[in-house]
């Protein structure tokens, strides 16, 4: 159950989440969506962690097939099980690394604003926010057959806030975060000025 | 491997000399440094978006350091 808990939070379209709370979270602001780039657009990144898991493996296999004793060049058993503790430790690090980057990555739609959080790489880090009664225009663009099959794509936000323009890239469901985001500006503007409802 | 190619790349002799667990400690030094980063960019993660998996997360970017140490100290104490 807790397990399941938790990994209900690693998900690319989560509404309406509990248990999420974010920086600069105002005390009566509440979190319609959470969004994240679909896990179609890590298929790249998941092969080749896969591809460094095996490749001690292939090159086990390849180096026995050519009959290749590792004792000859000096290599002991120990050494050999320190190079592939060595090995699974840094693929260990690079997939933590692109699922932490994967999973930070947010854009968050709350009753009050929009918020994109970017980090790049394991060093930069990128907060911009627009407030739902500056938002101008918003359209989506589901292009190319990998975004056609797995439903996703790109959420382009005009605003009048100092940056201009929100992409959201790659999320999941384009047409339902558009209709939510209108949704929200709609109940925005209903209300009284300066209101947090 | 032929004996005289340091020879032509003294950096091929060097490395060749330098043995197996001399370039695994050099590479886990290295990756020490990466370690450390990757768990302060969590950190800083943590406080920009908190949810459930976050704290997993600090504890996997933490296990990363021990094991990075754990496997240190095991070169260190065998060879």
């Amino acid at each position: 159950m807790l397990l399941a808990d938790l990994f209900s939070q690693a998900k690319s379209f989560l509404k309406n989440p509990t248990k999420v709370g974010f920086e600069h979270q105002h005390s009566k602001e509440r979190t319609i969506l959470l969004l994240r780039q679909h896990l179609a657009t890590q298929i790249v990144p998941i092969v080749f962690i896969f591809s460094l898991l095996i490749l001690p493996l292939v090159i086990g296999l390849v180096l026995n097939l050519v009959e290749v004793d590792l004792k000859r060049f000096g290599i002991t058993g120990i050494e050999l099980f320190f190079a592939l503790a060595t090995w699974y430790l840094i693929v260990y690090g690079l997939a933590l690394e692109r699922f932490l980057l994967w999973y930070f990555n947010v854009y968050i739609v709350t009753n009050e604003r929009i918020i994109d959080i970017d980090f790049l790489g394991i060093a930069v880090k990128r907060l911009s926010e627009c407030n739902l009664n500056q938002i101008q225009d918003i359209t989506f663009a589901v292009s190319g057959p990998i975004q056609t099959i797995f439903h996703f794509g790109d959420v382009l936000i005009q605003t009048a806030a100092e940056k201009q323009e929100f992409e959201f890239h790659s999320v999941p469901n384009p047409d339902l975060v558009v209709k939510e985001i209108m949704t929200q500006v709609r109940l925005e503007e209903a209300e009284p000025a300066g209101l947090v409802a | 491997m032929p004996v005289n190619s340091g020879e032509v790349f003294p950096i091929i002799n060097f490395i060749l000399n330098l043995g197996l667990e001399s370039i695994l400690l050099f590479v886990l030094f290295a990756y020490l440094i990466f370690s450390i980063l990757v768990f302060r960019q969590v950190k800083l993660m943590e406080r920009t978006l908190l949810t459930p998996l976050s704290t997993l997360m600090s504890f996997a970017a933490v296990l990363n350091i021990i094991l990075t140490f754990v496997l240190i100290g095991g070169i260190l104490v065998i060879f």
